[in-house]
């Protein structure tokens, strides 16, 4: 993992048990793949056709659900407490309260050098990464935990649009209205940007979850 | 419960708003994201797309979840009169159609499990099920382009997913098939809203590639709507996009 960013020294034994778990991970993930490409050569669900314009929500095959005693827990056994939610909006159907058993997959050698998804449990707090670099600007964020979990990723520094003065004009549908973007101070549960995919975000979210590890 | 995991170097946050949802609730949904990572990785050497662009496997010999991306992804095509195509020469590049896709099955993965009120959120593209922790609808912001620690736009959803397309954190440009030259001038952002975000991500990827045009194309679909600005802060939007802003 190249990075411009130093990084505290580590011992051998630091890094061997990071990629134990890192393999036993990729393992399970791989595992899992495997199970499920074998499941759809056997001819489970037909593929769905989308249309454009359907506006009820359309069904594409999907994997096979996994049976419970399949599921594989990436973070560790020792789950926070459940959150406890609103009693506002009745569910249309109970769910499963029948807690999944743990599965602890046996250990294969990872066919690839592409790092898995970040697991385990971390302290709770709000920790930054170091900052990295991109072509488009620099990159740094900070995670957020709480209960163990990653609840939130937020940026510290980032590449913005560059700015210009001149707007363009969609005139060929004059119909369309058009404003000035503002800031909204509201709160929102979400927001929708372009994909972040930028390996230096995760450069940074990874150093960010290092700090945080207990 | 609410949850964030980097996966197929994203971001993905899971929240489902149902009452006494467990916190392993949205286990289901992490697995099939990773089974999702590691068949269309193009950075994996092991992943079945990798295998097709390799050669080591033909489609007719693919599984059946990569010949539905590739017929859903040559509709898309169709659909958006060739702004849309997942070929790069000689390879194959379906990422901008799996993302949707995944995210949009991941939801109903989880509905599948009973839960009503939910969102799905891989590296900014959403989808919203049901009412939000608040018991209202989900406020989704549109981020903005210019200072992405902010919103420029407030939304008030329920049952569809959101969208949006732009370079500014993007590590590769956006390709457009049509055109010689990758970066698409004029155009910071467009976020497209639809029934799902597997519709409204195929369609604001194409969108975007088209330039200016991109939303006078959303426009003309029937059941999506857009906001699309640029780079001088000046927003467009479709017709019927008002009444996805919060009051």
């Amino acid at each position: 993992m190249a990075s411009s960013v130093s990084t505290p020294q580590r011992d051998l034994a630091y890094y061997a048990r990071k990629y134990v778990v890192a393999a036993l991970v990729l393992a399970s993930f791989l595992g899992y793949a495997l199970h499920d490409r074998q499941a759809y050569a056997s001819g489970a669900e037909a593929a769905a056709v989308i249309r454009p314009t359907a506006a009820a929500a359309a069904t594409v095959s999907l994997p096979p659900t996994p049976a419970p005693t399949r599921i594989v827990v990436t973070q560790s056994a020792a789950l926070g407490p459940p959150t406890p939610g609103p009693a506002t909006q009745p569910p249309s159907a109970q769910p499963s309260a029948t807690p999944r058993p743990i599965n602890t997959p046996v250990p294969r050698p990872s066919a690839t050098a592409t790092p898995p998804a970040l697991v385990g449990s971390y302290k709770d707090g709000t920790y930054p990464g170091p900052i990295a670099k991109t072509v488009f600007g620099p990159v740094q964020v900070q995670a957020v935990i709480q209960g163990g979990r990653i609840i939130d990723v937020q940026f510290l520094d980032y590449p913005r649009a560059r700015r210009t003065s001149v707007s363009i004009n969609s005139v060929a549908n004059p119909r369309l209205q058009q404003e000035a973007i503002q800031i909204q101070s509201a709160q929102v549960h979400l927001i929708s940007g372009a994909t972040i995919t930028a390996r230096a975000f995760i450069e940074s979210l990874r150093g960010a979850l290092n700090n945080a590890r207990p | 419960m609410k949850q964030t995991r980097l996966m197929m170097d994203m971001p993905i946050t899971i929240e489902i708003a149902d009452p006494a949802a467990p916190e392993g609730a949205a286990e289901p949904a992490f697995a099939f994201f990773a089974w999702v990572d590691a068949t269309f990785s193009p950075y994996r050497s092991d992943s079945e797309i990798s295998q097709i662009n390799d050669g080591r496997l033909t489609l007719a010999q693919a599984s059946e979840p990569m010949r539905a991306i590739f017929q859903l992804a040559e509709e898309t095509r169709e659909d958006t009169r060739g702004y849309f195509d997942i070929r790069r020469g000689e390879r194959f590049e379906p990422s901008g159609i799996v993302k949707g896709w995944a995210i949009h099955n991941a939801a109903l993965l989880l509905r599948r499990q009973g839960y009503a009120n939910l969102s799905v959120d891989a590296g900014g593209d959403i989808q919203v099920c049901g009412a939000s922790p608040d018991g209202g609808p989900w406020r989704v912001g549109i981020c903005n382009p210019f200072e992405p620690n902010t919103s420029v736009k407030t939304l008030a959803l329920t049952e569809c997913g959101v969208a949006t397309s732009g370079t500014y954190f993007r590590g590769e440009h956006i390709y457009n098939p049509l055109r010689a030259g990758p970066l698409v001038g004029g155009v910071a952002s467009l976020t497209v809203i639809g029934p799902n975000v597997y519709e409204a991500d195929r369609f604001a990827t194409a969108a975007f590639a088209m330039g200016a045009q991109g939303v006078d194309f959303v426009e003309g679909l029937e059941g999506f709507e857009a906001y699309q600005i640029d780079t001088a802060g000046v927003a467009t939007f479709t017709t019927g996009f008002t009444r996805y802003v919060a009051p």
